[in-house]
């Protein structure tokens, strides 16, 4: 015998082991696409923090020593050109206006720019940053085709004096290939950022300058500073932009950066009141053309177009990423801080009213009850849990423990334990959903209780639970199940797992009329209800959720009752979690989608399933898999962002855990000794348990097999019971 | 040994010489049988079928194949991105 599927045997009795139908061609594979997955992710959002300048020092320092700058440079022109190891220093004509813009180009302010210049029949010369032409290269593309000047000014705005050289030659060589992809053309302009006119040129930003130089750049300082970055006002930057006397001027203006209307404005005074004056007004090229050879834009080859592009778009792609994970955190903040009140406000109205002396199901249920024990090779802990519930508190109890097939002696071990009131049936080896289904045929009595065989019950279990039998709607009945073995950390996190999910989530679908699954571990069932959802089926890993679901569709209500305790034992090794729970995790994807059609039916499957699938759908699998977006955004923040920040926010995050699971302990008065482990849930369990749902989902999505896992027993909360 | 003739069946010529031909008319004739609704056997769904399982695995195949050549397309595109940037600043 064994467990069989579509008509093939897949593996032993319950024994069902990984992927099938074939072993994947080598094991690492999911880790290698994991690795390249985070490889990717971790270039882009290294890509989006280098355009948005995390990496670049941007502070403005004073003038430092000038022993080195050439008299003549310092006391010359704004064009200095230190291409071929000269140091020769241009000045402009006189009544001639050159317009400079730095910073852009900016979605808002460009175009306004270009209107007011396009308006006035006016060239410019605008010194783009490489990282914005990235995002926003249709502007630099609309300047070069209205006839304006296009120069570099770096990629991300850092101050080049700061930087080694090989980042300073990235900085200028980066910006060229987005302005060679944006608009097909090379530049030989540059303005340094954080530089104003020549004469406060220090040694260090004069070695920057013969560097540009050696990279075949001109660098362009300015005349007047319009100092329309402070927002003075229309008058002040008009003011400050008029050179003296008739005399030429490189005016410096910014387009980027902030709110330019009072630039905009400012350059429509300006243009008009200065041609009245006689002044022309021209590009770079056009002022210091003459004097200074090779200052007008080349072609663009393929190669630096090839290198914008791959750049534009990385910067592109990296942008987009990080908005992405933004919103996707802010909607994982939104949904966690909604599903935390919402849990708060059901379960505490929940338990109010259950605690209420009010408080009843109504008459006393005193009916037998058959107690059925699906067993397979569960020796170690089988004593234990038949006795528990042999010597239960209800009036007739019977025990019926459905062996299948096991080779370690459990069925003798029950037998040896002499009890009149428990009944050991074998039947021939066929999984879980099977010996249940044996079980229930057998069973002797209408009411029914499902017990894992690893699990103990307090003595007044069985009676606690099956009273909300005395209202005839309520078909099945889950229990309250702890975790019995939280000696190890892992089962102090489940523990802590277990209060919060059996006290606050059960309380809020008990309350919803939809709750998902009642455990395997303790669940209390009408006979009728079963057959009405058509028994236990085999077609998905988590039977009791598919059963679940089938009976609040076949019309009967599924309630929660707090007072029937039982402990089980949880997995005690992370391997052994990471199987149990993956097999949960793709048991209720596959409950769901049998379920499915819940979603358009009438009556009271429509009622499930429009109200509880949704629930479901995104709180217990599209929350938890959107959660690796805290952890990314985290560890991002603990490198690019201010880190204090990004602290604060995390310990935000644990703050609202800890109150949660504070209440939900509360709420079951358990003590509260164990929430220690919480912070550390965070680093690992956290983790793994999306990480498992990741797993689960892509097994789904290609088709993969998963079985049944026998878990090991290590027999503990077994031993505690004797 | 007993007579080891065998001997051969009898067919009448009236089967042997018939062939197959094309019915003379285009209209039916006669009328077949309603099925026998009560036996015929009904088309249980498999219960044990397993949801979400390809067990061809040519979804998983495909899906396989597909995620690898993304990766590969990324990977090459990074490569590039980046050795394009190392040729500049070398």
């Amino acid at each position: 015998m064994g467990t069989w599927r579509e008509g093939q045997r897949i593996g032993d009795t319950q024994h069902i082991v990984l992927p099938e139908p074939r072993r994947p061609r080598f094991s690492g594979r999911r880790w290698i696409l994991a690795g390249i997955g985070t490889l990717v992710l971790a270039n882009l959002l290294a890509i989006g923090a280098y355009a948005n300048s995390r990496f670049a020092p941007d502070n403005e320092g004073e003038p430092g020593p000038r022993d080195t700058v050439p008299v003549a440079v310092r006391e010359g022109g704004p064009v200095v050109d230190a291409r071929g190891g000269k140091a020769a220093s241009h000045r402009i004509p006189d009544r001639t206006i050159v317009l400079t813009f730095d910073d852009g180009p900016d979605p808002q302010w460009t175009p306004k720019v270009l209107d007011v210049l396009h308006k006035h029949g006016v060239p410019a010369t605008f010194f783009v940053i490489g990282s914005q032409t990235s995002r926003h290269p249709e502007f630099v593309e609309r300047m070069v085709r209205e006839g304006h000047e296009v120069g570099a000014h770096t990629f991300t705005h850092p101050d080049l004096a700061g930087l080694p050289g090989w980042r300073q030659r990235l900085e200028l060589s980066q910006t060229r290939s987005a302005i060679a992809y944006a608009a097909g053309i090379t530049t030989p302009l540059v303005r340094l950022p954080y530089s104003s006119g020549v004469d406060s040129l220090d040694d260090e930003h004069w070695s920057v300058v013969r560097a540009a130089g050696a990279e075949d750049l001109v660098s362009v300082f300015d005349d007047t500073d319009s100092r329309d970055w402070a927002r003075p006002g229309v008058d002040a930057i008009v003011r400050s932009s008029t050179p003296e006397d008739g005399r030429g001027a490189v005016v410096l203006l910014h387009d980027a950066g902030g709110e330019r209307s009072q630039t905009v404005a400012a350059l429509d005074r300006f243009i008009p009141m200065m041609r009245e004056r006689g002044y022309r007004f021209t590009t770079v090229e056009g002022a210091f053309g003459a004097s200074t050879p090779g200052l007008a834009p080349g072609k663009a080859g393929a190669g630096d177009k090839v290198r914008g592009g791959l750049l534009v778009w990385a910067v592109k792609v990296a942008d987009g990423t990080g908005r992405l994970l933004w919103a996707l955190l802010l909607l994982v903040g939104v949904l966690t801080l909604a599903r935390t009140l919402v849990l708060f406000g059901f379960a505490v109205r929940h338990a109010r009213r259950r605690r209420a002396r009010t408080w009843s199901w109504g008459p006393s249920v005193d009916e037998p009850v058959t107690v059925i024990v699906p067993a397979y090779n569960e020796r170690k802990t089988i004593a234990a849990a038949v006795r528990s519930l042999a010597t239960g508190t209800h009036p007739g109890i019977e025990v019926l423990v459905v062996d299948d097939e096991s080779d370690d002696g459990t069925a003798e071990e029950v037998e040896s334990l002499g009890l009149p009131n428990v009944r050991v049936a074998r039947v021939p080896g066929g999984g879980k959903a099977a010996a249940l289904n044996a079980g229930v045929a057998l069973a002797a009595h209408d009411l029914l209780v499902m017990v894992d065989a690893d699990t103990v019950v307090t003595p007044d279990a069985i009676h606690k639970l099956v009273q909300p039998f005395a209202d005839p709607r309520v078909g099945a009945v889950a229990g309250n199940v702890k975790v019995g073995n939280k000696r190890r950390i892992i089962g102090t996190w489940q523990h802590i797992e277990y209060v919060i999910g059996f006290n606050l989530d059960r309380r809020l679908y008990d309350t919803l009329h939809c709750m998902p699954t009642i455990p395997g571990a303790l669940g209390g069932f009408r006979r009728q209800a079963i057959r009405d959802a058509g028994g236990l089926s085999r077609a998905t890993l988590a039977e009791d959720t598919d059963l679940t679901m089938a009976i609040h569709r076949a019309g009967w209500r599924v309630v929660y009752e707090e007072s029937a305790v039982a402990r089980t034992e949880a997995p005690n090794t992370l391997g052994q979690l990471w199987r149990q729970r993956y097999r949960w995790s793709y048991g209720t994807m596959q409950a769901m989608w049998r379920h499915r059609r819940a979603l358009v039916e009438q009556g009271p499957s429509g009622r499930f399933g429009r109200r509880g699938l949704p629930f479901i759908a995104l709180f217990s699998i599209a929350l938890p898999l959107l959660a690796p977006v805290l952890d990314i955004l985290a560890v991002y923040g603990l490198f690019f962002l201010d880190r204090v920040e990004a602290l604060i926010a995390w310990l935000a995050v644990l703050v609202i855990q800890v109150v949660t699971a504070i209440l939900a302990f509360r709420l079951d008065r358990e003590p509260l000794r164990p929430l220690w482990a919480l912070p550390l849930q965070q680093l690992v369990y956290r983790q793994v348990m999306y990480l498992v749902l990741v797993h689960a989902a892509a097994t789904a999505l290609t088709g993969g097999l998963l079985k049944w896992q026998h878990l090991r027993r290590s027999g503990e909360v077994a031993a505690e019971a004797t | 040994m007993g007579n080891r003739f065998v001997g051969r069946a009898r067919t009448t010529d009236l089967i042997r010489l018939d062939a197959p031909r094309p019915s003379g008319s285009s209209a039916a004739r006669g009328r077949a049988d309603m099925p026998d609704v009560a036996t015929r056997k009904i088309a249980l769904p498999d219960l044990t079928q397993a949801i979400f399982v390809d067990r061809s695995g040519r979804r998983g195949r495909r899906l396989r194949w597909i995620v690898y050549a993304v990766c590969a397309l990324v990977l090459v595109l990074l490569a590039l991105l980046w050795l394009s940037q190392v040729v500049e600043a070398g």
